[in-house]
């Protein structure tokens, strides 16, 4: 037996293998995530790596002191700590502040041998945060004189499945659970509300229920509610019967329940808001991952009533994904390009338009996106919020980083920023569900509009 | 007296252990090239999952039978003679190392997950196996005639 040659065909094996398959995708195609931002993103060719590039930041909570940074001119404090998961935020009419503290709902099957890799992976990197803590309520927070520091902590609700979304209408208070929109009585001034809630709709729920987010919204005239419901795969791969009446945006009459599908395509729709000049319905939205580190840009769109948006057949209007089939080149063709990229793998997961003053103009009517941070990107993207200029309803100029400070030097996370909101002050509050705090930011004095 | 011969010449000709364990990833390995079919014809997610456990299974298990392989090798010198083990090794090392590749490639979503590259190193795999099998042959039945003509 020859053993060089011996050895030399099974070198010869390896190396052919891997230059056939790039073990993971990097990003070597010079595309910078200010170059996904934006109302035209550069678009590279899909890569198909060997395997999902995994780089999850480790989360490390935020120290004695340790703030995420500003720009010049605005301060940030915490205006609660110690929260179990904070997701989304809601300032009712008197100011109080309503947070929402949820976990992923529990007995997601597991699909595919990944899946339980996924989990050691992210279980290493401390992701989620809030440790055994109670979680699933909603905690008021009210700040009687306005200091920005909080004299009424209260749970407000509790015992809740994996809510998020919360919309008030009169003395009507919905909260968008995990598979349900559930309606309690609410009056002016409470802290706590005891009466067991009355169901106003079903929605999509478990037991895969993999984007389980559902975020809400009234509408301006309030007869209407609107609903984000995420898709239950990344590129369906679950098959598209999992995915009936998913990756979608439910319309709900109050009055009587009913709901219809108000657009579609939309993989997975957070942060939805009414744009305050046009009215018209704006939501952030979560693209698929898999594709290598520059697909696909989540972005910020208006949505069309009966839009389709791509998802899982294109992407960014006609671009096919390749992973789906049948193909389904009818739908295709009518995909609405989104309105303005945010760039690859950011997870925006909160907006909300400035509708306060004391900012100052340059801030006016423009809108604010808390990015959740990548982990399908060998370098991180997002892990801050940043700041999207409108003009006329529409989005204007380049998106800047707004609050930063969230990864440190060695790339761990303090914390994670998503739902974002404005108060009654006109400061601009940031849930972080892996610092499980609320910040809150302000102006050092208020900006007059002349400046 | 005669007992004991038989038994001593019975412990001159046991042949390798390897090709029994190895059955157990190659059946994962080539179920795995019938469920890729199946996805392939079908397009029904369920048999490209099928395919992700099988294959992943089939190739975890290839490195552990290559693991009492190379014992095997290391404790049983003589077995290391002959052309028929070097064809066999290599043949195994070959479906080893495509079935870790298939592995990662069924690891992705959906069609991309088993077509084109994922059935294509199924079916290499499943080849391997094949000429693993018939080196196998040879090293099991006729160890003798195999080790005298080096």
């Amino acid at each position: 037996m020859n053993r060089t040659r011996f050895a030399c065909s099974a070198l010869a094996v390896v190396i052919v293998s891997l230059s056939v398959f790039p073990l993971t995708a990097q990003a070597q195609d010079g595309i910078t995530v200010e170059q996904q931002t934006g109302p035209k993103p550069i678009l590279p060719e899909p890569q198909l790596g060997l395997f999902p590039t995994m780089n999850i930041s480790e989360v490390i909570g935020w120290q004695e002191g340790e703030t995420p940074t500003v720009p010049d001119g605005f301060e940030i404090k915490a205006l609660a700590t110690g929260l179990a998961n904070p997701r989304e935020l809601y300032v009712l009419p008197n100011g109080d502040v309503l947070v929402v503290e949820a976990r992923a709902p529990e007995g997601k099957p597991i699909r595919h041998p990944k899946d339980l890799v996924r989990k050691i992976v992210e279980s290493l990197s401390g992701g989620g945060g809030g440790g055994s803590q109670e979680t699933n309520r909603i905690t008021l927070l009210r700040d009687t004189n306005g200091d920005g520091a909080p004299d009424v902590r209260s749970v407000f609700l509790d015992n809740l499945n994996s809510p998020f979304g919360v919309a008030l209408v009169g003395s009507d208070l919905y909260v968008a659970h995990a598979d349900a929109i559930i309606r309690y009585p609410y009056n002016e001034g409470d802290i706590r509300i005891t009466a067991p809630g009355e169901l106003l709709a079903h929605l999509p729920g478990g037991p895969i229920n993999h984007h389980w987010t559902k975020s809400l919204v009234a509408s301006p005239d309030g007869t209407r509610l609107y609903v984000g419901v995420g898709s239950n795969s990344n590129a369906a791969e679950r098959g598209m019967e999992a995915e009936k009446n998913r990756a979608a945006i439910h319309e709900v009459d109050r009055a009587s329940g009913r709901q219809r599908l108000f657009a579609s395509g939309l993989r997975n729709p957070n942060g939805l808001t009414f744009e305050p000049t046009s009215g018209v319905l704006w939501t952030v939205v979560n693209e698929r991952d898999e594709l290598g580190p520059n697909l696909v840009p989540d972005y910020l769109t208006s949505v069309q009533d009966g839009g389709f948006y791509g998802w899982p057949y294109s992407y960014f209007g006609q671009h096919v994904d390749p992973r789906v089939k049948p193909e389904r080149p009818d739908l295709v063709e009518r995909a609405i390009v989104p309105d303005y990229a945010l760039g690859s793998h950011v997870a925006a997961l909160g907006l909300a338009f400035y509708t306060g003053d004391g900012f100052g103009p340059r801030y006016q009517g423009g809108a604010f996106v808390g990015l959740r941070g990548s982990w399908n990107r060998d370098e991180f993207s997002g892990y801050k919020v940043i700041y999207v200029p409108f003009e006329n309803g529409r989005p204007n100029g380049q998106a800047q980083d707004f609050v930063t400070g969230f990864l440190n030097d060695q790339g761990q996370a303090r914390g994670r920023p998503v739902g974002v909101a404005v108060d009654a002050t006109g400061a601009l509050l940031i849930a972080d569900d892996a610092g499980n705090t609320v910040w809150r930011v302000a102006a050092k004095s208020p900006v007059n509009a002349s400046r | 007296m005669m007992a004991v011969t038989e038994a001593r010449l019975a412990r001159v000709v046991t042949p390798l252990l390897h090709p029994f364990l190895m059955l157990v990833p190659a059946t994962c390995l080539t179920a795995g090239l019938l469920t890729d079919i199946a996805y392939w014809v079908t397009v029904h997610h369920m048999w490209a999952d099928f395919s992700a456990w099988i294959v992943s299974a089939g190739a975890i298990l290839a490195w552990l039978v290559a693991i009492a392989g190379l014992v095997e090798l290391l404790v049983r010198p003589a077995l290391r003679r002959g052309r028929a083990i070097a064809v066999y090794s290599l043949a195994y090392l070959a479906a080893m190392t495509l079935a870790t590749f298939n592995m990662l490639v069924h690891t992705r979503d959906a069609w991309v997950s088993v077509v084109p590259w994922g059935i294509v190193l199924s079916a290499s795999t499943a080849i391997a196996f094949l000429v693993a099998a018939g080196a196998a042959y040879v090293l099991v039945v006729c160890p003798r005639t195999e080790g005298a003509s080096r």
